[in-house]
C-alpha cells in the first residue's frame, strides 16, 4: 500500500471517528431527554402540571391577600386580633376541635336480630369495626366534611379498631347501636351508601339493621381532648 | 491497515472527550453523511488493497457521497418523503459489498 493512500485513509478515518463519537453523544442526549411515554400521556401530564401551577398561583394570590390584610390590620392596630381569631376558628374546624353543624345524614347501625342457625358463624351478624370503617370511608369519599361516630369526632389521627365486644374510636370504647353523623351533601352521601354493590347492600345482606336519616341540620361535636404530638415535630423551614 | 484503524480510534476518543454536540434537528443529516463517509473509507481501503488507489477519486468520492447523502436527507425533509432511506440502503449495501471484497483480497493475497 502506498504511503499516500495510507495517509488519506487515516485522515478520513480520524474524521469519521470524530463525527461518529459526536453523533453518538448527541443522539444519546437526545433520546435521554425524551422518555418513552406516549405523547398522549405526556400531554395529560403537561395539562396536570399546568393546572397544578394555576392552583398554586391562586394559592399565592390568596396568601398575598391575607398578608395585605394583616399588614393593613397591623397599621390600624386593633383589627389584627380579630383576624387571628377568625383564622383560629377556621383552624379549629379543620382540626376537628370545634362543634360544627349543617345538613347531613344520621346513619344508625344495630346488630342483626337474626339468630345464627346451626353451622352459621354468629360473628357475621354483628357490626364490626370494618363495617364502620368502610361506611365512614364511603361518606368521606362522598365529600363529608365532618363525621362523628357515637359523638366521637373522626380526626386525622382517629382509629376505628376492634376492641373485643366494643369498638375503639379516639381511644374511647363505643358499643352498639352505632350512630354515625356526617355533615355534607345529603343526596351525594346517601346515594354513595346505597350504591349497587355498596356498603348498604353488604350490611343488609347480613341482616344488620341500618337506617339512614336525612336531616337539614345535624351537629357533629368537636374533639374534646387535647391532641398532643409527642413524636412528630414540625420541620424547620418547611411549609 | 494499522494506521487508519488507529486514526479511527483516535477520532473516537477525541469526539468523546470534546464537548461538541450536534443539534437534534441536524442529527439525521449527519448520520447519513457519516454512513456515506464510512462507505467511501471502505471503498478506499479496497482500492488500496487492489493497488489502484487514487487520491483524486478518493477525495472527490468522499465529498460527493457525503454531500449528496446529506442533500437527499434535506430535500426529503422538505418534500415530506424519507429520501435519506435511499442513501441509507444504497450505502449500506455498498459497505457490505466492499467489506466482502476486502475480506477476499486479504485472504487470497
Amino acid at each position: 500500500m502506498k504511503s499516500r493512500a495510507r495517509f488519506a485513509l487515516a485522515l478520513v478515518s480520524l474524521f469519521i471517528g470524530l463525527l461518529l463519537a459526536v453523533q453518538i453523544r448527541s443522539t444519546g442526549n437526545f433520546t435521554a431527554t425524551v422518555p418513552d411515554l406516549r405523547t398522549s400521556e405526556m400531554r395529560v401530564l403537561l395539562m396536570d402540571a399546568i393546572r397544578q401551577n394555576q392552583e398554586l398561583q391562586e394559592d399565592i394570590d390568596e396568601l398575598r391577600g391575607h398578608l395585605h390584610q394583616y399588614e393593613g390590620a397591623l397599621t390600624q392596630g386593633e383589627g389584627a386580633l380579630e383576624l387571628l381569631r377568625a383564622d383560629l376558628n377556621k383552624a379549629r374546624i379543620l382540626a376537628g376541635m370545634a362543634d360544627v353543624e349543617g345538613p347531613g345524614l344520621v346513619v344508625t347501625m344495630i346488630d342483626s336480630r337474626k339468630v345464627a342457625t346451626q353451622g352459621e358463624d354468629p360473628s357475621v351478624f354483628i357490626v364490626h369495626d370494618e363495617d364502620i370503617l368502610k361506611l365512614t370511608n364511603a361518606l368521606f369519599a362522598a365529600g363529608a366534611e365532618a363525621i362523628s361516630v357515637n359523638d366521637q369526632r373522626l380526626l386525622a389521627t382517629s382509629e376505628i379498631h376492634c376492641a373485643g365486644p366494643s369498638i375503639s374510636i379516639n381511644n374511647t370504647r363505643i358499643a352498639a347501636p352505632f350512630v354515625i353523623t356526617a355533615i355534607g351533601d345529603p343526596d351525594v352521601m346517601e346515594s354513595s351508601l346505597r350504591m349497587r354493590g355498596g356498603i348498604m347492600e353488604t350490611l343488609t345482606y347480613f341482616g344488620i339493621d341500618v337506617s339512614i336519616k336525612r336531616l337539614s341540620t345535624v351537629s357533629v361535636p368537636g374533639y374534646s381532648r387535647m391532641i398532643r404530638f409527642e413524636w412528630a415535630k414540625p420541620v424547620k423551614g418547611g411549609k | 491497515m494499522l494506521l487508519p484503524a488507529m486514526a479511527l480510534l483516535l477520532g473516537l476518543t477525541l469526539g468523546f472527550v470534546t464537548k461538541a454536540t450536534i443539534p437534534g434537528h441536524l442529527a439525521p443529516y449527519t448520520a447519513v453523511a457519516l454512513l456515506a463517509a464510512f462507505d467511501t473509507l471502505l471503498g478506499g481501503c479496497r482500492a488500496a488493497l487492489e493497488g489502484m488507489f487514487d487520491d483524486k477519486i478518493f477525495v472527490s468520492g468522499l465529498l460527493s457521497n457525503t454531500l449528496l447523502a446529506a442533500l437527499l436527507a434535506f430535500v426529503g425533509d422538505r418534500i415530506g418523503i424519507n429520501l435519506y432511506l435511499a442513501a441509507l440502503v444504497a450505502f449500506g449495501v455498498r459497505i457490505f459489498e466492499n467489506l466482502a471484497i476486502i475480506r477476499r483480497l486479504l485472504f487470497t493475497r
